[in-house]
């Protein structure tokens, strides 16, 4: 995941399935800010099919998903809520997992 | 669902006495041709139906197909097809078998209900064919609204073909259908066995060379007295196994609630009383199933209407519902707290097991 200066986040998702690529994009973007655009790359087509529901429930305003010129496809996100439930239970989860390596 | 013991009794006695072919004419020959007129009186009778216009055949996909090619002959010059987004493939293959871009695909709620508004000004145009509305549908639970979708079809003065196959039993009959399509599967008959009724006034045209329009040949005698016997024990029950399975469902949505990062999906009201379908965010929905499979609890995933049984499900999608962790669970109206408790708990460990393999959010 790389940042660049006008707030636009980069996340390849490209190789993952589903529902890993909504777990690997729910962790790149789970301290993003309000307003912080994500762009996904990703290739797994069952995913596509669950991107605008996904996204709704995550709280991200979500761009119609465009086929990315070097294969998979780009999908446009907008954080609006800042998705705090999701925020919450990766927190929460994390949590949980360093208390067991304890 | 398993087959009522009681329709399994009528099975295993009618294959002693029904075996023969009720087109022949010796006595056994008639006394099968006797049995087969006397279920079809019993089954119209709980249809709600006429019973000469009450047919059976082989499956209810076949039944469907007869009906779809029947209807579509009789409304030659009408080329159009309009249906809910979240009809089965048995319908949706049917009609593309009888035009390719007949299909007229009406989109459906977040709950899956079809857009009334939106079928009733397509059906307003004059090239419609027929309506293919579901009682209610398989996947989620949610009940459509026939009555007025038939009151619409009505005015425009085209018939309604409403496939009840996921919801009789479970529900009452529909009584506003100008077609109905039934499964005995889901009022615990048998499997391999379709019902079909019209009303009297309408038009079809038997697209078969020869045999009956409904079925080549015949159909089974013992699958046909068993969906009938089931059906009646269905309906003397149905008020109390709605009673007890509406009670299960809500102490079954009381455990799922506890689950984190889940969506219930359907309509919060309008719906089959023992349907529950979620989706678990982040978890693999065949994974899930495979763990509850392993606690001995049958439980759905993937697509249920036919058309890709590990695929996401097209259903799900046209409401605009996340396919993957989606999990369906149809209660039995035999089921006790205690089996609810144990199911409820092995969903929370399944879920909670899946997603710590695919290192999700929990």
């Amino acid at each position: 995941m790389t940042s660049s200066a006008s707030d636009i986040v980069e996340v390849d998702a490209r190789g993952l399935g589903n529902p890993t690529t909504f777990i690997h994009v729910a962790k790149s973007t789970r301290y993003l800010s309000r307003g912080t655009t994500v762009v996904v790359r990703a290739d797994d087509d069952s995913a596509a099919i669950d991107f605008p529901a996904w996204a709704e429930w995550a709280g991200h305003a979500i761009d119609p998903i465009e086929p990315a010129p070097e294969g998979g496809y780009l999908v446009r996100l907008e954080v609006l809520k800042g998705s705090r439930k999701t925020q919450h239970a990766v927190e929460s989860s994390l949590a949980s997992r360093k208390g067991m390596t304890r | 669902m398993p087959v009522d013991r009681e329709a399994r009794d009528v099975y295993l006695a009618a294959l002693d006495d029904g075996w023969a072919d009720p087109a022949r004419l010796h006595a056994e020959g008639r006394r099968a041709k006797e049995m087969l007129d006397d279920v079809r009186e019993e089954m119209a009778a709980l249809l709600v139906a006429h019973p000469a216009h009450t047919h059976f055949a082989p499956t209810p996909a076949v039944s469907a197909e007869r009906l779809i090619m029947g209807l579509a002959a009789a409304r030659s010059g009408r080329f159009r097809v309009v249906a809910s987004a979240v009809e089965s493939a048995m319908i949706t293959d049917a009609v593309h078998h009888v035009g390719p871009d007949a299909l007229d695909s009406i989109p459906v709620d977040e709950h899956g209900r079809v857009r009334l508004d939106l079928l009733i000004r397509a059906v307003t145009v004059v090239d419609v064919a027929f309506i293919a509305l579901q009682h209610a549908n398989r996947e989620v639970g949610t009940i459509q609204p026939v009555e007025d979708a038939h009151a619409a079809a009505t005015v425009s003065k085209v018939p309604l073909v409403v496939d009840a196959t996921a919801s009789i039993g479970p529900l009452d009959p529909p009584r506003e259908w100008d077609a109905l399509l039934a499964d005995p599967t889901s009022w615990g008959g048998p499997g391999g066995f379709g019902v079909l009724a019209l009303r009297p006034n309408v038009r079809w045209l038997p697209c078969w060379p020869s045999g009956t329009p409904w079925a080549t040949g015949s159909v089974g005698i013992p699958a046909a007295l068993a969906a009938a016997a089931a059906l009646r024990k269905s309906h003397a029950s149905r008020q109390e196994a709605t009673r007890k399975v509406a009670a299960a469902t809500a102490r079954l949505r009381r455990a799922i609630q506890s689950i984190p990062n889940s969506v219930l999906l359907g309509h919060p009201l309008d719906q089959m009383p023992h349907v529950t379908a979620v989706s678990f965010v982040y978890a693999d929905a065949v994974a899930v199933a495979r763990a509850l499979d392993a606690c001995g609890f049958a439980v759905g995933c993937g697509c249920t209407c036919g058309r890709h049984p590990s695929g996401p499900c097209p259903a799900l999608t046209a409401m605009g519902a996340m396919t993957h962790g989606a999990i369906r669970l149809g209660l039995h109206p035999g089921i006790v707290d205690e089996d609810i408790d144990a199911l409820g708990a092995a969903l929370i460990g399944a879920v909670h097991s899946v997603r710590l393999s695919l290192g999700a959010p929990q």
